[in-house]
């Protein structure tokens, strides 16, 4: 477990406690998708969540994001608000990109216009405002939800697969501004596969397989790269 | 690339929609089959008709007398007094009012029989005539001195006027069947996403709101229309516009519902489709319930559309007060809450299996 702790208050966001999963298991009948698994993300933090297809990450971000409940055990979001980008696009297809902005803004009280146009600009969504969203390539698309998920500048962002489609160009910005993201207090609990785009930005690893947790470490205390860590687990 | 990999591309969809095309290529024809068996016959014999005396002095027999030859063309019922016949004509639980005279059974003096039918009921006019003149010869094989005569109540409507009384709950049932179900399936990938940031359900309200609101269009339309040509038919009526909202209300949350039930695939969307196509065959909302056949009757008796194009047509066409229909629009209420109630399990069951 990190030793972040709680996040003390600032000018712009409340004090929160850490996001807790504790003892979490979720069954499908016979099927055992997540089995006693417990982690936490410290306020102020990038929690990186790896596993292969199938290890339960998606089992765990819905049980985390209120989608499903757990067969057992439970979340604890330290009473903080959550935003969520998902694998699939998560967007209104027939509205412009500055359109689903305007709806989702709506739908979430108190978004601080500022901060809209910084992540709109700081994504690079400015330049694609006018575009119906149901036409933008992958990468943009991609953009747009990641956009989304910190709209109301919620104290956990949950993403699954963030990096997917994005150009290494545009992979950079992002993770510059998941660098900003966690510098202003905010944490995000990130599901991927490219372990090495978050070597010395993470803060935290979890390791998922099969539904339970092999490996839950501060990035710090790792002996070798996260890449190969995570690498050396399933070789 | 060959034919041979696209003709297996194609037996893949065959196989990954099996079950859609079960039911487009062998339920859907097997019920149009079946449906058309609720088509017995052209002349109207099974509509429900009214027996009642002329006064207190009609005895028994002579209301038995006249429902026994009236049931070869008719299902007759009796009725303590005209007033509730007409009152039952008017709620179009009749077509048809068969006035009995106290003297019917006197040999020794002629008496008629009157037939009250409303002028509003445009396709049972001809029928109605024909129905007269059977009427007419029937009694007379059995009492002499007896004949029959046709008045008519209300105002005297074009075909035209019937129609477009009954167009705007069509079309409504198309809007609630295929046009919302369709927009809500369209936006399912923001489902996951509104989950977390709102609720499906205040989605939902927001999308009958305004797709409710849309519905005045095509009745502003339709009134436009009927200005336009002098047509005499008020869709404008508050209770014709509440019951068109309502009508729309109790289908499409029925038919969201089926679309979330299914997870919004194919088959949910044939599934609404024949639940559409069912409600015009059996619903009787053009023709007399009973005109085609007693299966259609009973039928319809059981939706809740066929009570909708009563009220509809009572008070749009016909200038009948709401007050009338009281019991058939507090029974949509309950239709609407019941429907609503499956709405909300659907989706509940949706966010469950998610």
């Amino acid at each position: 477990m990190s030793d972040h702790g709680t996040r003390q208050a600032t000018d712009s966001t409340p004090a929160i406690d850490p996001l807790v999963v504790d003892g979490v298991s979720k069954r499908y009948g016979d099927v055992v998708a997540l089995e006693d698994v417990s982690i936490q993300v410290d306020p102020g933090t990038i929690h990186c969540l790896l596993g292969p297809n199938g290890s339960g990450k998606t089992t765990l971000f819905d049980v985390v994001l209120g989608l499903t409940s757990p067969t057992s055990g439970t979340i604890d979001r330290g009473g903080g608000t959550i935003g969520c980008g998902f694998q699939t696009a998560t967007y209104y297809p027939d509205l412009t990109v500055d359109e689903n902005l305007e709806t989702f803004a709506r739908m979430t009280a108190g978004v601080d216009p500022s901060w809209r146009e910084r992540v709109t600009e700081e994504l690079g969504l400015d330049t694609v405002a006018d575009r119906t969203a149901g036409n933008l390539s992958g990468g943009w698309g991609k953009r747009l939800d990641l956009a989304l998920a910190v709209l109301a500048r919620p104290a956990y962002v949950v993403l699954d697969e963030p990096l997917d489609d994005l150009d290494d160009v545009v992979r950079k910005r992002v993770l510059s501004f998941f660098e900003s993201y966690r510098a202003d207090g905010g944490s995000l609990l990130v599901a991927t596969h490219r372990a090495g785009a978050f070597e010395g930005l993470a803060d935290h690893v979890t390791i998922l397989d099969r539904g339970e947790v092999v490996l839950d470490v501060p990035t710090a205390a790792l002996e070798t790269p996260l890449q190969s860590a995570y690498l050396d687990h399933f070789g | 690339m060959s034919l041979q990999s696209f003709l297996y591309r194609e037996t893949r969809w065959v196989r990954n929609n099996a079950a859609a095309l079960v039911i487009v290529l062998l339920i859907l024809p097997a019920m149009f089959a079946g449906a058309t068996l609720a088509f017995q016959q052209v002349i109207p014999r099974d509509t429900p008709i009214a027996v009642a005396p002329a006064d207190d002095t009609v005895n028994q027999d002579s209301l038995h007398a006249i429902q026994g030859v009236s049931a070869t063309f008719s299902r007759p019922s009796t009725f303590e007094s005209r007033d509730a016949a007409m009152r039952a004509l008017a709620r179009e639980e009749v077509y048809a009012v068969f006035v009995v005279p106290p003297d019917l059974l006197d040999q020794e003096r002629s008496s008629t029989i009157e037939m009250i039918v409303e002028e509003e009921m445009v396709p049972y006019e001809q029928p109605s005539l024909a129905i007269r003149s059977l009427l007419d010869r029937n009694l007379h094989q059995l009492i002499e001195g007896v004949s029959v005569t046709r008045t008519t109540v209300g105002e005297q409507k074009t075909l035209s006027e019937f129609l477009l009384s009954a167009s705007a709950l069509l079309l409504t049932m198309v809007y609630a069947f295929v046009l919302l179900p369709h927009v809500v399936a369209s936006e399912r990938s923001v489902y996951r996403r509104i989950r977390v940031t709102g609720s499906l359900g205040t989605l939902l309200t927001a999308k009958f709101a305004v797709f409710s609101a849309l519905m005045v269009v095509p009745i502003l339309g339709g009134q436009a229309i009927a200005n336009h040509f002098d047509l005499a038919v008020n869709l404008l009526h508050p209770t014709a516009i509440g019951i068109t909202l309502l009508t729309f209300c109790y289908l499409a949350a029925i038919a969201v519902g089926v679309m979330f039930l299914f997870k919004f695939s194919t088959l949910g969307r044939l599934v609404n489709i024949a639940l559409l196509f069912g409600g015009v065959v059996f619903a009787s909302m053009v023709y007399p319930a009973g005109f085609f056949s007693p299966l259609r009757r009973t039928v319809a008796k059981l939706l809740p559309m066929h009570y909708s194009m009563i009220v509809q047509r009572g008070v749009s066409l016909k200038g009948n007060g709401p007050g009338l229909y009281a019991d058939y629009i507090a029974a949509l209420l309950g239709v609407t809450l019941l429907a609503l109630l499956f709405l909300y399990g659907s989706v509940r069951y949706y966010e469950w299996r998610a």
